[in-house]
């Protein structure tokens, strides 16, 4: 049947979306990240507004899957994290961007 | 049907601002266009030892100083910028057609044309130059108090072109010294309104985040 053609398309389409990109808290620091070279953790905890320990588990993820580069500094006695963007994680979000568009298209109005 | 939007402009946008917010860039600018105005009072100045005195002393400070009072309140980005040859050379096509329009304008206007008449269009021609700059950061920032800058700059540089001074260039003087005080004086507002919201975090509350 055509119907569930396009039903199961639409689905596997949505089926194959990155698991940790999707997730809106981890969308949210790769949106922000894509558009600077390097922030630090703080900057990136007020654009998003999530906690500390929220944000740090997000980090890890990311971190983890190769999608930034985590970079622990010192400014005088203060710790520093410094995020960024690696290539693979913006290839992902680039990806993520067009799955998600194609999948939405795919909705009935 | 979904259609792809550039949605990556408000992202820009805010971490243009972030650099922009504290004020101290402003002060930086005031007081660069102070020590200019009082640099030319006394008499010629080299553009070398101008841009020197910004690369190496101005410049270098306002790093310092953001790294100590905003980085620890409101922490840091480092917004992607434009390619450096191709922001010279839209710098350079800009400055070259407002100069000669400038000058056509001059001519036609004043029905003259000598060193007299081009000295005494100079803050006119400072404050279409640097309209391009300030039009530039309020595109980028979507900071309204640069365009509100942009505007008295302009109108200043129109009123001083006017004026008579003494010397060659007591205009220019007159008018870059006027501007940069008022752009201390705005700068400092707002540093002190962003000292007051956002204040220093406390160090535990700082450690235990990162």
């Amino acid at each position: 049947m055509p119907g569930n053609d396009n039903g199961s398309g639409w689905l596997g389409s949505l089926a194959a979306l990155d698991r940790i990109v999707h997730e809106p808290g981890r969308l949210a620091i790769l949106a922000h990240l894509s558009v600077v070279v390097k922030a630090d953790f703080l900057y990136i905890q007020r654009q998003t507004g999530m906690t500390g320990g929220n944000l740090s588990s997000h980090i890890a993820k990311l971190e983890e899957a190769r999608y930034i580069a985590v970079e622990k500094t010192f400014e005088g006695k203060t710790p520093r994290t410094l995020l960024r963007l690696t290539d693979r994680g913006r290839d992902a979000f680039r990806s993520y961007r067009q799955a998600i568009i194609q999948a939405l298209t795919g909705l009935p109005e | 049907m979904l259609k792809p939007q550039d949605l990556s402009a408000p992202f820009q946008e805010s971490a243009y601002r972030y650099s922009f917010q504290d004020g101290l860039t402003d002060l930086a600018l005031g007081l660069f266009l102070t020590l200019y105005a009082g640099a030319l009072r006394v008499g010629s100045v080299s553009p070398v030892l101008v841009l020197l005195l910004l690369a190496f002393g101005i410049v270098p400070a306002l790093r310092a100083l953001q790294r100590r009072i905003t980085h620890p309140r409101i922490g840091y980005a480092e917004p992607v910028q434009e390619k450096l040859t191709i922001l010279i050379r839209g710098m350079a096509c800009y400055a070259a057609i407002v100069t000669v329009a400038l000058f056509a304008g001059l001519r036609i206007l004043a029905g003259r044309f000598d060193a007299a008449i081009i000295y005494q269009s100079t803050p006119a021609l400072a404050a279409v130059l640097m309209a391009g700059g300030f039009h530039y950061v309020t595109v980028r920032t979507g900071l309204r108090r640069f365009q509100f800058l942009n505007i008295v700059s302009l109108a200043g540089g129109l009123f001083f072109s006017v004026l008579r001074f003494e010397g060659k260039l007591g205009n220019l003087a007159a008018f870059l010294l006027c501007l940069g005080a008022l752009f201390m004086v705005t700068g400092l507002v707002v540093l002190l309104r962003f000292l007051r919201n956002n204040p220093l975090r406390s160090k535990e509350a700082a450690d235990a985040r990162q």
